[in-house]
Parts: C-alpha cells; structure tokens; sequence
C-alpha cells in the first residue's frame, strides 16, 4: 500500500517553526475557524432547504394526533400553556377549516406524568362543549412507555374512546388501576379547566341544596357528580349513594339552568323511582334574576308542601312557566339515565317473584377477617323480601357484602418464581338467604361490581352459585384466593342471617 | 508497468479488504453499539449503512483533501467539526425526506459523530493518503459496515418477528409484509427474544464464531499446504541428495 506520509507542508514543520509563534498560532485558529465557518455556512444552507420540510412534517404528525381526537380537525390555534396545574401543560382551539374560524373543540396537553415506578403516560385530551357544558372528547397518548401498556391501552383507553362518558371515565379498575387513574386525573384536570374558563363555573351549594330537598332523610353525603348532554337546561346530575361502595344509588339531584337576556333562574330538583316510574322530590331556587321571583319563591313553597309532576299544572306563565320546562328537562334526563340505581333493583336476579322489600337494615361495622388468603368481608346493609305485598310472610333475606383482599400470593405453583403474585381485589355481591337460621340456604348470589384480576371466574362462580358448591372447590378454579374471600363474606351473612 | 499494476492492486486492497478481510464490525469489532440497536428491522439497517456511507466517504475525502492545510496540532478537533457537519447534514437530509428512519435510528444517528469507525478512518488513513485511496478505503469501510447490519438485521427481523416488512420505513418503497415464520396468530413460530437486545447479541455471537471457525479452517488448510511444501522440498533435496552421492 502506497502511504504518502507527507507531512512537509504543515505548519509545524521545520521551515514554518522559523516564523515568529504568534503568526503560528494565528494561522492554526484561523484555519480552524475557518473549518468551523464552512461548516456553519454549508448546514445553514441547508437547513434553509430541509427546515420547512421538517416543520411540515411535524405539523402533518401533530395533526394526525389532533384527528385522532377531532377527525375533521383542519388547523388548531397556537398553544397557550397553563401555569400552576400539576396535569396540563397547554391547550389549542380545534379548528375544522384551515381558515379557523369553525370552532370544534379545545385539545389539553398534558405534562408527561410519572406512573408510579411504572412509566410514564403524555397524553393530549378532546374537551368540547353543549352550551355551557363540558363535553368529554378523545384521548390520544403521545408518550406510554407504561410496563403494562397493553392492559392498559385495552383496558382503559380503547372503551374511553369507544365511548367518552363519565362512566367509562371512572373504569379504572381495569387491571392497569395506576394508570388509568393517571389518565382519569389528567381528563378531569383537562374538564375542569374548560369549565372554569369557557364554560358555566358556577357551582350549585350542593350540601344546602341536598338538605332542603333531602332534609332529614339525607343518609349519605357519598356523591358523584356527571354532567349531561343533549338537555335543554338540566347540567348535572349529582348522584347519592347508600354506602362507601359506591354502589346503589339513594336518590338524585338534578340541576338546571335557565338563561335568557338579564333573566336567569338555577334550580335543583331531587328523584328517585325507576326510569318508568319517577318519584319527584323537593326543589331549591340556588338563584333567580326574573322579575317575578317573589311568584316564583312562592310556587316553590307550594311545590315543596306536595312535590309531584302535577303541582305544575298552574304554573302555565312568566317564570314559572320556564320553571315547568326546566323540571320536566331534569325528569327526562333522570329517566333518560335509566333512573335510581338502586340495590334493590337487583333483587331479582337472585329472589324471583317476591312481592315486597323491608326498609333496610344498616349495620356499622360488621366484618369478618380471613387472614390465610388476606380478605377482609363487610356487611353492608340487609333486606327481607317478602311473597305478600302486606309483608306478613318473609320470603329470604338479602345482604349487600364487600369483600376486599390485599394479600401476596407466593405462586406455590411455581418454585422458581421470585416475586409473589400481589392479588388486590374488590368485589361487592349479594346473598340471598332463606330457610332454617342455624342452616340457610343459599338462594343465590348476585355480583354488583367486581375488580379483580379473575373478573370472569369469579363473577360466574358467584352468579352461578348453588348449594351443591362447597368452599374446597374453590381449589384450581383459576381464582382460589379470590373465592376463598368470596366464602367468608357468605360465612358473615350467614352468621347476621343467625342474629349473630 | 510494475508499478501501475501495483498501484491498481493496491486500490482493489483498499477497496476490498474492509469489505470481507478486515471488516469493520465483524473483524475489527468496531461500531458495535449502533450496529445491536438499529439491527431490529433490514430497512432500518439499510439506512443506518446508506448514512453511515455518506458521513465515512464525504468526512475521508473531505480530511484526506486538507491533510496538508490542516496544523497537526488541531487535527481531531478539525477532523470532529468535519465529521460532525456530515452528521448534522444527513440528520437534517433523514429528518425532512425519510422521517420514519430519523426516528428510527434516534440517538445512533447523532452518536456517529463519535463512532470509531468513522473517526478511527481519518486518524489511520485519509489524513496520511491521498483522495482516491481514502475514497476507496471509506467506501469498502462503509460496504463492509452495511453488509455486516445486512446480516444481522435479516436474522433478527425473520426470527424476531417472522416477517419480512418493507416500506415502513422508506416512503418510496410500497407497504409489503412477506411471511416467513408468522403466518396467522395462531401460525406464529417466530421468536420475539431476537427483536430484543439480547437477540442482537446473540446474532453477533454466531455471526462471530461461524467467522472465527472459517478463519481457523483456513489457517490449518494454510499450515496443511506449507507443511505439504516443506515436506515436498525435503523429499526433493533428499532426492538430489541421493543422486549426487550415485554420481
């Protein structure tokens, strides 16, 4: 190989040592500046040539995620962050012209939230609006780099989006619990910011609305709040629960709006019954601006003495005549929402043909421990059903239990494995008791919400249960610790159901 | 005469022997680390070598043109600004026109401006050889590098993924997913390990032995035929031998 090792030009040899050091040293930073300038010159051309092509394809990226929340989505606004918020970062207006002047939605930002030792989840959220309600749009993930992405993408994200409700909203048990509880926050945030700044933020003093209409009947103050679409002045729908499980609905407020010029006028308005048969409750003025809001206040007083649909028949003008349509609004959405979610609605999975339910018996702290597999059971409340509407001949009597298990598994199963199994589950069913006290049968049990791992095996040895099934069956079923908490929420009831 | 077939012969030498004899990731053992990560997919491997090439030719010819005007006292600084345009110039070339490898690559793509190969090419040669040779040299480098990913890229793409996909990552090329071990879900013998890093690792442990295993056989073979020779001269200078002491 021919290796020219010529190296007589270069500055540092002999005959250019003769010059003076400086004139050395000068000619070495010139030509390295030199370098340095011809480079800069060559990546500043060309970036002048690629840079609009880059951007380009940014924004084409961009607004493939903005389509995915706003399919007709054309251009969006500039960014505008948002200061002191732990979720968000930024929101754009959704635009479906490039023009943007079609206003079609806001697109939140959020930060790149910490799962947890888990990942992280980036996502940007759809909020619209109907009127001055937040509607929930679709969640599209910029970053998930979750380690248990795929639960939570079809768990969680992919029946959101089918769907973007309040109640696919609150389904985060869904084996990614950490997750989606994330996401939950980050679309609230997301909520809550529209609502403050381009919705109705006004907020309805729910404990003293409750209390004029619930009055001493008010058992829980357990609420959860849904905001409702597709009504004319009814807004929000608080719903009461009976306990902590957050299951089985004690009754419901709706409020509404009216708004009209300087005229205004906010009402709340409690129901229970089913979706065919509405029960009305009592109303509260939160606030009227209406020139007749001494007629009004008065009507309200009337109503309150005997609420029911026909109390309206005289309120046929002026504001009373609006406050008619505004109750009517909030019974359709109550109707419209299936009605009262109550307990007892359930009954019938479990007790055929009973003619009549007791008022409920409400126990405090009526639990049973099974430590060998980590469940802890609760009694919540039981009723007896009767075959007579008189209620002279006890059919059986139904408990409502929880059953909560917090317990690592050590995978006996499987010798070498290293980390043990952490089964967390959550499950509220019924027990339908009747019979003899010291030896009841098991009518049947009925699964009201179920969060473990095993959903399906345990939800269909649940429902499915008779009384030819005994606990050491439970043994290989796929969900061993899970039923075994199963039976001693069943040892519970059976020991309330002795008087125990 | 001699001198010109020795002068051609030694630009075939500088073309021809990063390719196969001293190649870069598989003999030197050199570039190894982009060379695992981009190896996931034969198209993104394609465009780590048609880069790689790009920054190796353009920064040897560049150094080797400047190799008298350069002050030897800031060669490496000089040679590092060379090379790292070139990077910048085919990061900012990938990132408008073939954006799915940008991303691809990611980080690789910056961290050739400190890749061994490329910086190792212009300390040991383009700086003390003229333009063609360093062009030749960069060139059978740069093939030698992209056949090396080739490899281990059908590999991992085929056992990893039981596919063959084109068109993912080059825009030009039409979508085409080819079966080869994954036919259906259920039809699925492909082994997701070697689309991991340790797959990678493991590909370049073959690749490596079965080169190592070729290298030996030709050197037994080589020690065969000089142990036939050596036996054969003896054979004849006995023979001579022989013959003198009959005269």
């Amino acid at each position: 190989m021919e290796e020219t090792k010529q190296n007589e030009n270069k500055l540092a040899s002999p005959e250019k040592q003769s010059k003076p050091e400086w004139q050395h040293w000068l000619a070495v930073g010139g030509i390295l500046c030199a370098i340095g300038g011809v480079s800069a010159l060559a990546l500043t051309a060309l970036n002048l040539v690629t840079g609009p092509i880059i951007k380009r394809n940014n924004d084409q990226k961009q607004l493939a995620g903005y389509r995915a929340i706003y399919a007709n989505c054309q251009a969006v606004s500039d960014p505008v962050a948002i200061d002191n918020n732990a979720n968000l970062a930024e929101y754009y207006q959704a635009y479906s012209d490039e023009g943007k002047t079609q206003l079609i939605g806001y697109i939140y930002n959020s930060k790149t939230i910490a799962v947890k030792s888990y990942g992280n989840i980036h996502a940007m959220v759809g909020i619209s609006s109907e009127g001055d309600n937040p509607v929930l749009g679709k969640v599209y993930l910029v970053e998930d780099s979750l380690s248990y992405k795929n639960t939570f993408e079809t768990g969680y994200v992919e029946p959101y989006n089918a769907n973007p409700s309040d109640e696919t909203l609150a389904a985060v048990k869904c084996g990614a619990t950490y997750g989606a509880t994330a996401l939950n926050e980050i679309i609230t945030a997301a909520r809550d910011h529209f609502t403050a700044n381009f919705g109705d933020s006004f907020q309805e003093p729910l404990a003293d609305d409750a209390k004029t209409i619930w009055g001493e009947d008010l058992q829980q103050d357990l609420v959860k709040e849904t905001y409702l679409s597709d009504h004319t002045y009814a807004r929000k729908a608080y719903r009461f629960f009976e306990d902590e499980t957050m299951i089985g609905e004690w009754g419901q407020l709706i409020t509404t709006k009216y708004s009209q010029g300087s005229d205004s006028i906010r009402m709340t308005i409690g129901f229970k019954g089913t979706e065919t048969n509405v029960v009305w409750g009592k109303m509260a003025i939160t606030q009227a601006s209406v020139s007749d809001a001494d007629a009004l206040n008065a009507f309200v007083e009337t109503y309150n003495a005997a609420p029911g649909e026909s109390a309206f028949d005289s309120a046929t003008s002026g504001s009373l005549a609006i406050l008619k349509d505004m109750a009517l609004d909030a019974k359709a959405a109550f109707a419209a929402a299936g009605g009262l979610q109550s307990t007892e609605r359930n009954f019938n999975q479990i007790e055929k043909d009973y003619a009549a339910v007791s008022d409920p018996v409400v126990y405090s702290d009526k639990t049973l421990k099974n430590d060998s597999y980590g469940a802890k059971a609760t009694a919540y409340r039981s009723w007896s059903v009767y075959s007579d509407a008189e209620k002279t001949t006890e059919k059986a009597k139904i408990f409502k239990m929880r059953v909560q298990m917090d317990v690592d598994n050590p995978v006996s199963s499987d010798p070498h494995a290293y980390v043990p199994e952490h089964i967390e589950s959550d499950t509220v069913y019924l027990i339908a008791l009747s019979g003899e006290v010291t030896a009841p049968t098991v009518d049947g049990m009925y699964v009201l919400s179920d969060s473990s791992g095993r959903h399906q095996v345990i939800t269909d040895y649940i429902n499915g249960f008779d009384n030819s099934k005994a606990e050491d069956g439970v043994v290989g079923t796929d969900a061993t610790y899970s039923l075994k908490g199963i039976w001693t929420g069943l040892k519970l009831a059976k020991s309330l159901y002795a008087g125990e | 005469m001699a001198t010109q077939t020795s002068t051609r012969g030694q630009h075939k030498q500088n073309f021809l022997n990063p390719i196969w004899k001293a190649n870069p990731l598989f003999v030197l053992l050199l570039g190894t680390c982009p060379a695992l990560a981009v190896t996931t997919s034969i198209e993104q491997a394609i465009g780590m070598g048609i880069l790689f090439t790009i920054v190796l030719v353009g920064s040897s010819v560049l150094i080797s043109l400047l190799r008298k005007i350069i002050p030897e006292e800031v060669e490496t600084p000089a040679y590092i600004i060379i090379i790292a345009t070139f990077v910048t110039i085919v990061k900012m070339l990938s990132e408008a026109f073939v954006p799915a490898l940008y991303e691809g690559l990611g980080v690789f793509l910056s961290l050739l401006v400190v890749n061994c190969i490329v910086l190792g090419r212009a300390e040991a040669f383009a700086k003390s050889n003229g333009v063609y040779d360093s062009f030749l040299d960069a060139l059978g480098n740069s093939l030698g590098y992209l056949i090396a990913l080739l490899i281990i890229s059908v590999v991992r793409e085929i056992l990893g993924t039981g596919v063959i996909t084109l068109g993912a990552v080059f825009p030009f090329i039409p979508k085409t997913v080819i079966p080869v071990l994954k036919y259906s879900s259920s039809l699925d013998f492909s082994i997701p390990l070697f689309a991991r890093p340790a797959g990678g690792f493991i590909v370049y442990g073959v690749v490596e032995a079965c080169i190592a295993a070729h290298t030996w056989h030709q050197k037994d073979k080589e020690m065969a035929a000089k142990r036939a020779a050596a036996q054969a001269a003896a054979a004849a200078r006995a023979k001579a031998q022989v013959a003198g002491e009959a005269k």
